[in-house]
């Protein structure tokens, strides 16, 4: 396997995977979302993206807020420290890759 | 890649212009400032004319921006967040707020003086087109943040109302009160249309639970 191709599988696997990259990318640009806002935008199904929010928790990459809007439960998420870092660092090993191809 | 995860904050971050609230009640301000700044040129006393004018106008321009928030804020938690839901941004630290608060100041100084100079030079009937200017680059600042073509659309429009406002060159009042309308007309259409699009596009969820 030549470097360049072998680099690919140098990000950060959980960051990497389409939706998980949607729900992070979303959540790099606010403070935080609700659950309603994730799904409009990603188009999962609503067992799909809890599953994917609970790996991102267990990372640590995200914090997830249960509460009520008026008397209809809400739940935010925002990324943590932890998680705009490993988000920045995937951008930019994703820019080394793309120059280094290109 | 790289650029569908910028198209993906940039749509995030156009999530605040998606129901049109934020036009609508920017567009109705401007539509009180016209009204407000004609009810008080036609104050009989002048003494109380010019503390309307003077005092007044500043104070309604400043608690309508600090209240438009507010409002905005009520009317997304009623009609946007229980349709496609919510999305809190930061608030800049307070270091960057300050920051854009002197930035703002030495901006309206220079805006200030560059609109006097050129009034001096061209007259005060093109004072319209230049305030029409300014306005359209403050909106398309806007609109390259966000790259929201309605904003472009709304830049032209602005500019186009400034260029007929001078070449009708109406009397005072009446020209400040139409680039006031003008703006608060173009603003709220922009808004209502954008609004109705959003409401029959979208409907109510009552829980995200499965």
């Amino acid at each position: 396997m030549s470097d360049d191709l072998r680099s690919l599988t140098d990000v950060d696997r959980l960051i990497h995977e389409p939706a998980r990259l949607m729900i992070v990318t979303i959540l790099s640009a606010a403070e935080k979302a609700d659950f309603l806002y994730l799904l409009n935008e990603t188009g999962l199904t609503k067992g799909n993206l809890s599953a994917h929010l609970s790996k991102l928790e267990e990372a640590g990459y995200v914090e997830i807020e249960k509460t009520y809007r008026g008397k209809i439960p809400q739940t935010l998420v925002s990324l943590t420290e932890k998680g705009h870092g490993s988000f920045n660092a995937y951008r930019e090993r994703l820019k080394q890759i793309v120059n280094r191809i290109s | 890649m790289s650029d569908s995860i910028q198209e993906t904050i940039r749509r995030t971050q156009r999530y605040w212009y998606i129901d049109g609230l934020a036009e609508i009640i920017v567009g109705m301000l401007f539509l009180l400032f016209g009204g407000f700044y004609l009810f008080s040129y036609y104050m009989p006393n002048p003494v109380v004319r010019g503390l309307l004018l003077g005092i007044g106008q500043p104070a309604l321009i400043i608690g309508g921006v600090f209240l438009s928030r507010v409002v905005v804020r009520k009317l997304k938690e009623w009609i946007t967040y229980p349709r496609t839901g919510m999305v809190v941004y930061r608030k800049p630290a307070q270091n960057q707020r300050r920051s854009k608060a002197i930035w703002a100041g030495g901006i309206a100084v220079v805006v200030s003086m560059s609109v006097i100079l050129l009034q001096n030079v061209l007259g005060e009937n093109w004072m319209p087109v230049i305030s029409s200017l300014f306005a359209a680059v403050v909106i398309l600042v806007i609109a390259l943040r966000v790259n929201l073509v309605r904003l472009y659309l709304l830049a032209v429009y602005v500019v186009a109302a400034g260029v007929v406002n001078s070449l009708v060159n109406l009397e005072d009042p009446y020209s400040y009160v139409l680039f006031f309308a003008a703006f608060g007309f173009g603003w709220l259409v922009s808004g209502a249309v954008t609004l109705v699009r959003y409401l029959t596009s979208t409907s109510l969820m009552v829980t995200e639970e499965e």
